[in-house]
């Protein structure tokens, strides 16, 4: 035990020592966390906002066209017939409709064009579980109604103020096919936030969306299916499948949820940028924590010799430069933390996408910097073999 | 009579091998007490290092019988030879003291690989060892702010903190200047007389040799007595 503590208070006293000589080594330490940190943060901001409106639906189990792989731009149809098929199963409660199309509307400030979703409801349905929605959906039976999302981009700030300020606003929508733009009238707002695609969200009665746009009702983006108290959703899922054979897939809301984020975390470069980036950063930090170890074993090694000489094992010097290690990990992730939660939240606010760091977020990455440690103490260790009590002697 | 704290017995041992061989020791036989206070002469390559590596196990003979503290040499593995170099103290040309550590911690830290490890007790003998170099009082203080003789009086302390049965000196005088080695010196003296110790040092300083109980000469890895 007592041999423990020695090299801690080694460790942890060399490190020290060398603090000064090593400011920069460590500061690279702490910006690779950093790194790691931020692109996790970004990575949720992926997911979080693609994950945004899935989540909001009001279904226990979701129908979706064969070709669907994600809830992106425009998403492929299915046939609304296979849900009403859905709707006479046993179990099921009660169905309902989305339609999501990518659209542009035109800036009331710029005249520029916003990439922008228009979902369809049925007013009378329940379809987003977002209290506002809930609140507002009615109004939505008006034509040319709608409501925006008021987490939309910055370029949408003009109307969101314009809807606080007086209760309406008047969009043009970009609407190739028609002769003058259709306009609808914002008359309220709604939180769900922006995606890394589409720059905001307005939602519109399913009769409002056929008008404009000219989509058939009939063609469903997301169906929505919500079940009797204690059924099964598996079983319910199976048996819907059973129905419909194969004009739709039904997943219940969970399987819906995990798939939406697989495909950005698998699918989409944008996914595996941000898990190669918190590769690089490990690199990086590996060969930063390397260099401050390797600093701390080369100036010290006729110390560490005559420790030899004395009867410590290597085990004992080993065990030194672990926990030097441990230290620098442990160090470094505060600042670095500090400093990410700075960038994570200044993106935020610029880009209102919920980029941001989560516990476990947190706890992962500080699982990766001690991981980084043992990489780096390994490679370091190789080093103390350089110790000799044998170069002590004239 | 005693048994010999090491018994050497016709030791050889050389580096290298077939043409590039050199013999560096041969027909080395000399035992050494306890109270013995023995200098270590001869000029550079005569062997002088070789046999201090020997006697402090840090390096087992290629030839001959060596029987150190009690113990066969041949035969001991790394784990036996730590175990046995916990009774040798060491004290080298440059006191290699941990720069990161108080005078007393780097004391103490000759105490710490003992098996029978007490920190009470190692800090009061710690704290003993220094007053008895003349450090007493300055257990606190950073090793930078010592001068090159404080500072291997400090080495001289982490040597016979752990009451060794043998301690090794290899030019313990060489990176300092006159007063201070012969106080180094006179100090190893004084705190291993009376012990059941034996010291060996390895010189080329003749201003210390009066205070030796016994000289050996060493040319071309031949022991020589004095």
């Amino acid at each position: 035990m007592a041999l423990a503590r020695f090299a801690a208070l080694l460790a942890f006293r060399q490190l020290r020592h060398r603090a000064l000589a090593s400011l920069a080594a460590l500061a690279g330490v702490a910006v690779a966390v950093m790194l790691m940190l931020v692109q996790v943060g970004f990575r949720n901001g992926l997911y979080d906002s693609a994950l945004a409106l899935p989540r909001a639906l009001a279904a226990d189990l979701v129908l979706v066209s064969p070709g669907y792989r994600a809830l992106t731009f425009s998403p492929p149809w299915f046939p609304r017939a296979a849900l009403r098929d859905a709707a006479g199963v046993a179990g099921v409660a009660e169905t309902a409709s989305l339609y999501a199309y990518s659209s542009q509307v035109r800036s009331p400030e710029t005249g520029a064009n916003l990439s922008v979703w228009l979902l369809g409801i049925d007013p009378a349905a329940r379809v987003l579980d977002l209290p506002e929605v809930v609140a507002a959906q009615r109004a939505l039976s008006v034509p040319e109604t709608a409501l925006l999302d008021r987490l939309s981009r910055q370029e949408f700030r003009a109307v969101v103020d314009q809807v606080t300020r007086e209760g309406l606003a008047r969009l043009p929508i970009y609407a190739p096919s028609a002769d003058l733009a259709p306009v609808v009238t914002v008359r309220g707002l709604f939180t769900l936030g922006p995606s890394f695609t589409i720059d905001g969200a307005l939602l519109v009665s399913d009769l409002t969306l056929h008008a404009t746009l000219g989509v058939p009702l009939d063609r469903v983006s997301i169906g929505l299916v919500r079940l009797e108290p204690g059924a099964r959703p598996d079983a319910v899922a199976a048996a819907i499948a059973a129905r419909i054979e194969g004009r739709a897939r039904v997943m219940t809301r969970a399987a819906y949820q995990e798939e939406e984020r697989h495909f950005y975390a698998s699918r989409t470069p944008i996914g595996v940028i941000f898990n190669v980036g918190l590769l690089v950063g490990v690199a990086v930090g590996v060969v930063f924590i390397l260099q401050v170890l390797n600093g701390l074993v080369d100036a010290n090694l006729p110390e560490y010799a005559v420790l030899l000489a004395q009867g410590y094992r290597p085990a004992f010097l080993a065990a030194v430069v672990a926990q030097a290690a441990v230290a620098i990990a442990l160090v470094t992730y505060l600042p670095a933390l500090g400093l990410a939660l700075g960038v994570t939240g200044a993106a935020s606010g610029i880009t209102r996408l919920p980029i941001g760091l989560h516990p476990g977020d947190m706890a992962m990455v500080l699982a990766l910097s001690l991981g980084m440690a043992a990489v780096a103490a390994g490679l370091a260790m190789l080093r103390l073999r350089r110790a000799d009590p044998l170069e002590l002697f004239g | 009579m005693t048994a010999p704290l090491a018994a050497l017995r016709d030791i050889g041992h050389g580096f290298g091998s077939g043409a590039q061989r050199r013999a560096v020791l041969r027909g080395i036989t000399l035992d050494l007490h306890a109270g013995e206070f023995v200098a270590l002469t001869g000029p550079s390559g005569s062997g002088k290092t070789t046999l201090l590596t020997l006697l402090g196990a840090l390096r087992v003979p290629e030839e001959g019988d060596l029987r150190l503290l009690g113990q066969d040499l041949r035969g001991l593995d790394a784990r036996a030879l730590g175990a046995l170099r916990r009774r040798i103290g060491f004290v080298f040309q440059r006191h290699h003291l941990l720069r990161s550590l108080s005078v007393l911690e780097n004391v103490e830290a000759a105490l710490h690989g003992q098996p029978d490890a007490d920190p009470a007790r190692d800090r009061a003998a710690a704290l003993a060892m220094l007053e008895a170099v003349g450090l007493g009082g300055r257990g606190a203080d950073s090793t930078a702010r010592l001068s090159g003789g404080e500072q291997q009086r400090v080495a001289v302390a982490r040597a016979l903190v752990r009451r060794p049965a043998l301690v090794l000196a290899d030019e313990p005088t060489a990176s300092l200047d006159g007063r201070s080695g012969r106080a180094v010196v006179s100090l190893l003296a004084d705190l291993t007389r009376g012990r059941d110790c034996a010291v060996v040092m390895g010189t080329h300083d003749e201003r210390c040799l009066d205070l030796v109980t016994r000289r050996l000469h060493m040319e071309d890895g031949v022991l020589k007595q004095g």
